[in-house]
């Protein structure tokens, strides 16, 4: 209904912008509460409300639907209204209306008795006053208050009515022991998921430089190979919100670059960054990790993974002596061969595998031609170059304050697997020897998850990012990792996350069991969010919260 | 309007059950208020008195109207006149029989508002709303109740009405019984929103070109004094004949029966009125929708308007009755359907209706008066 007097309800936060509703047909309850607003407010999902309850309480909830009423009893009163379905048609007034929120309850801000604060989680009732939240409400809502940890800047909430509020993540939840693990997943180029989860690094490394260090796989061109360089990117904006999340607007430092070979010695790399490290793998290196070399070839006898079994107890010193185990039963001996390289390995005959391993004839030309597929690239080398490393034992030179970016955005993509997987193995052995002077904590972001762990795999590589993710929290070694399709990783890494941020998702993805976290009404509202929208979820939040985030500081390559 | 507070009322209510601690209440065992149904339609049941025997012929005053109808959809004026919409209404609660020796009589208590939407552009807002509760008992000219006992009732009567409480007391004199006495206090109570109708019309602020509609026919001499006033009837009698240019004699149905979309019929008065009001009104018909299969009346409202020199429509009044028929024809949308009687609602009425109801005590609190009124009743019988 209009109003004489008009005022903008959105420009004072302290004006009341409707009231509670509770009606016979859709009372309020211990989980949600409607209200009706106010003519001219501007209010739209996931912005945060408050009404006032009993006790002098208030409670704060999060818009979760938004509903045009009228006293039209059905569509047809309204064809009726219309001249029986005459669109030209012109009522005399407009009809009775009003827009109602429907929001989520977040959290109350309860009434000390006995020097004990109790929350109030009764139904708000009808008529009762609601506001646009302030920022000291948001905190509340989103229990800033209850922090453990330290508090690490996750984003600006944007409210319609203009207040910008910061969102922080309690690194106990984030990074352990809590809960920990956080996933990122969105339609590709619309979602910034990956830049999400490096403002959240970024976050991260200022607050905890000292207790953290990262692990990065680039996996698309040279997006993460120059975040230690100042970017130009940053609008007034930009730098408003790293000040207003207390973060300085500075690249990422202390970073080291592990860039694959190329052909003439060259990194395979899109735009390598000024100084870096390139990486290779000697048979020496990797001889106990075939079974992450060969995780997507079939296997179904084992007859690979005797192979493998072999190869990795009978390495000693240096080498390996392949001989015939039984040469009576034969009749002939095969010369037993020294293997100290790839080129060592393929050479050897396939008679003598197939007595030294007790391997079907069928097999070992099998095995070869796998091999020969997998190792054909420069990053497989007989002897290493002077300047080239091997990530399995670089990586345990990593201390707190550290970035170790891995480029593996050139290399054949049935490869990568290999080096993840590598790199996985070897940080999982470490924690688990329990080195003095590791990084309490170790963040290893991998972009496009779903090529390294899918769902329903039982790869060694998907059972090694499995197994960071199970026991990672207690460890200290968490993944951060982003994927266009939730659904399309392995169920442990999504159960095990306890932050999850998403953007604009499909339709056809969001009813996945893999958002069973979410509720319909919040599925909707991220089918609708924006380029730089986030929806962000915690198991310390009741519902889930929207937010953005500044552009990187680091430079981007056009 | 005084501000309402449940527990100041339920105390007054406790006041008025002390009043009448001489006697008993056998309260009602039926708990929802249903008074109002055992009437009938209010409306019909007031236009019926109108023209009651034999006395029915109402004649045209528009001789040059020989079809007896004018269109009069596309004649409307490009400036709305209709500003308020005003409706009352009534929720009345049966409390029970009250027992005084060999004396008796019912109580009813009713509930009173009257609401006015205001129209600008084309938005409507609420402009006023009035509400009262009334305790109605017979007058002491009625025998129905001791000389005591009237007394009290009285005495709180003129507390309340002096304090402008929401609760208030009236009686029903003998001159106004006529039949059944529980009827007859529910007219009584329909005179008194009548009554408040008029209080609040009266005091609208209203500019000299804002015209108001009223919700039914013009009832009481006083609305007479309400300028630029019309009464929209959605229920009316059926009993008027109708004689257009000394024609045959037409029944209401029969002759709507020709009456389409967007027509209004002629303008009648009553051949002889006795009543004061009919002698300076006259009142005419529009069908505002014709949905068939659709009854002879279904779409039809029936305006009064207070017109003195009536003996012949001149045309300026034949030009005001088209352009208020007109826009009256318009305010057949939006509907209420699939509200009862909906092809004859114009919809800013229905939203003073709505207005009014969302603000009515709950059937409960109005259900639980009896029982506070035994309370201080039975405190009084055991001291």
């Amino acid at each position: 209904m209009s109003n004489t007097k008009k005022s903008n309800p959105n420009s004072n936060t302290n004006a009341a912008i409707g009231k509670t509703s509770s009606p016979e047909r859709d009372p309020n309850s211990t989980g949600k509460f409607s209200c009706w607003l106010k003519e001219d407010v501007v209010i739209n999902p996931f912005d945060f409300i408050v009404a006032e309850h009993i006790k002098g309480t208030k409670t704060v909830g999060i818009v979760s639907e938004i509903l045009s009423i009228s006293d039209a009893a059905s569509h047809l009163s309204n064809y009726v209204s219309s001249d029986f379905g005459e669109p030209s048609a012109e009522p005399y007034v407009e009809r009775l209306s009003s827009m109602v929120a429907e929001a989520n309850v977040l959290r109350n801000t309860g009434f000390e008795k006995d020097g004990r604060v109790t929350e109030i989680f009764m139904p708000i009732p009808g008529d009762r006053k609601v506001y646009f939240a302030d920022e000291k409400d948001i905190r509340l809502a989103i229990g800033t208050d209850l922090i453990l940890g330290t508090e690490i800047p996750a984003g600006v909430i944007y409210q319609s009515n203009g207040t910008i509020v910061p969102v922080t993540l309690d690194s106990e939840y984030t990074l352990g022991p809590e809960g920990s693990h956080v996933n990122a997943s969105g339609i590709s180029g619309l979602a910034t998921k990956t830049s999400y989860l490096m403002f959240l690094l970024l976050s991260i490394s200022q607050r905890l430089s000292d207790k953290v260090a990262f692990v990065i796989f680039n996996v698309k061109q040279a997006d993460l190979l120059h975040i230690d360089e100042k970017g130009d990117s940053l609008n007034a904006e930009d730098i408003r919100l790293y000040n207003l999340l207390g973060l300085e607007c500075k690249p990422f430092e202390n970073v080291r670059y592990f860039l694959p070979p190329g052909p003439g010695g060259r990194p395979d790399s899109d735009s390598p960054p000024r100084n870096y490290e390139s990486y290779a793998y000697t048979l020496a290196d990797v001889y106990s990790r075939f079974d992450l070399l060969f995780a997507d070839v079939p296997d179904p006898y084992f007859t690979l993974d005797t192979f493998n079994t072999r190869v990795r107890e009978d390495w000693d010193n240096g080498q390996l002596i392949i001989q015939s185990q039984n040469p009576a039963r034969r009749g002939q001996m095969a010369i037993p061969t020294v293997v100290r390289n790839w080129d060592d390995l393929k050479a050897v005959g396939n008679d003598l595998l197939v007595q030294a391993y007790n391997l079907h004839p069928v097999t070992p030309p099998r095995i070869k031609r796998e091999l020969n597929r997998l190792t054909s690239s420069p990053l497989f080398v007989n002897n290493r170059s002077p300047g080239q490393v091997y990530l399995g034992t670089r990586i345990r030179d990593i201390r707190a304050g550290d970035v170790f970016v891995v480029d593996i955005a050139r290399v054949p993509t049935r490869t990568q697997p290999f080096i993840v997987g590598d790199v996985m193995r070897s940080i999982d052995q470490m924690y688990r020897e329990g080195e003095s002077d590791l990084p309490n904590k170790l963040v290893i972001l991998i972009d496009e998850l779903n090529s390294f762990a899918p769902a329903g795999s039982s790869t060694a590589i998907t059972e090694q990012i499995v197994e960071i993710a199970r026991k990672g929290r207690s460890r200290g070694t968490i993944l951060f990792g982003a994927e266009q399709f939730k659904s399309e990783i392995h169920e442990q890494i999504v159960g095990n996350s306890s932050i999850h941020a998403i953007g604009r998702t499909g339709s056809a993805e969001i009813r996945r069991s893999a958002y069973a976290f979410l509720d319909q009404k919040s599925k909707q509202n991220v089918m609708a969010l924006q380029k730089g929208e986030i929806v962000l979820s915690t198991p310390t939040w009741r519902s889930p919260i929207k937010i953005r985030f500044p552009r990187p500081p680091y430079k981007l390559l056009k | 309007m005084p501000r309402f507070n449940l527990v100041t009322e339920i105390a007054k209510w406790r006041s008025v059950g002390q009043c009448l601690s001489d006697g008993d209440i056998v309260l009602s065992p039926f708990e929802l208020p249903v008074e109002e149904e055992r009437r009938g339609d209010p409306d019909q049941a007031d236009d019926n008195s109108n023209f009651a025997g034999a006395d029915n012929l109402c004649v045209s005053i528009e001789p040059s109207l020989k079809a007896g109808k004018k269109p009069i959809a596309g004649v409307r004026s490009q400036k709305d006149r209709f500003r308020f919409f005003l409706d009352g209404s009534i929720r009345t609660k049966y409390i029970g029989e009250y027992v005084e020796g060999p004396l008796s009589f019912p109580i009813i208590v009713s509930e009173i508002a009257v609401g006015v939407m205001r129209k600008d552009q084309n938005r409507l807002s609420p402009a006023d709303l009035q509400k009262r509760l009334y305790f109605v008992f017979p007058h002491k000219d009625s025998n129905l109740v001791s000389d005591s006992t009237y007394s009290r009732l009285d005495e709180m009567r003129k507390k309340l009405d002096q304090t402008g409480s929401f609760s208030r007391i009236e009686f029903l004199k003998k001159a106004d019984v006529t039949g059944d006495i529980r009827n007859s206090l529910l007219g009584k109570v329909r005179s008194l929103m009548h009554s408040m109708e008029h209080e609040v019309a009266g005091n609208l602020p209203r500019a000299g070109t804002d015209w108001l509609i009223m919700d039914g026919a013009i009832r009481k001499q006083e609305f007479l004094n309400l300028e630029n006033t019309i009464g929209v009837a959605k229920s009316f009698s059926r009993k008027p004949v109708f004689s257009i240019n000394k024609g045959q004699l037409l029944t209401l149905s029969a002759y709507m029966r020709n009456i389409r979309d967007g027509e209004r019929s002629c303008v009648f008065v009553k051949n002889t009125p006795t009543d004061p009001i009919l002698k300076e009104v006259v009142f005419w018909y529009v069908r505002i929708r014709t949905f068939p299969p659709m009854e002879p009346l279904g779409g039809i409202v029936k305006i009064d308007l207070k017109l003195p020199n009536n003996k012949e429509l001149s045309n300026s009044d034949a030009s005001l009755i088209d352009d208020i028929s007109s826009e009256i024809f318009h305010m057949r949308a939006p509907t209420v359907y699939p509200w009862p009687r909906w092809p004859n609602y114009i919809y800013p009425i229905r939203t003073a209706e709505m207005y009014m109801s969302s603000t009515f005590l709950s059937p409960f609190s109005l259900s639980q008066i009896g029982q506070e009124m035994k309370i201080m009743m039975e405190k009084r019988t055991r001291r």
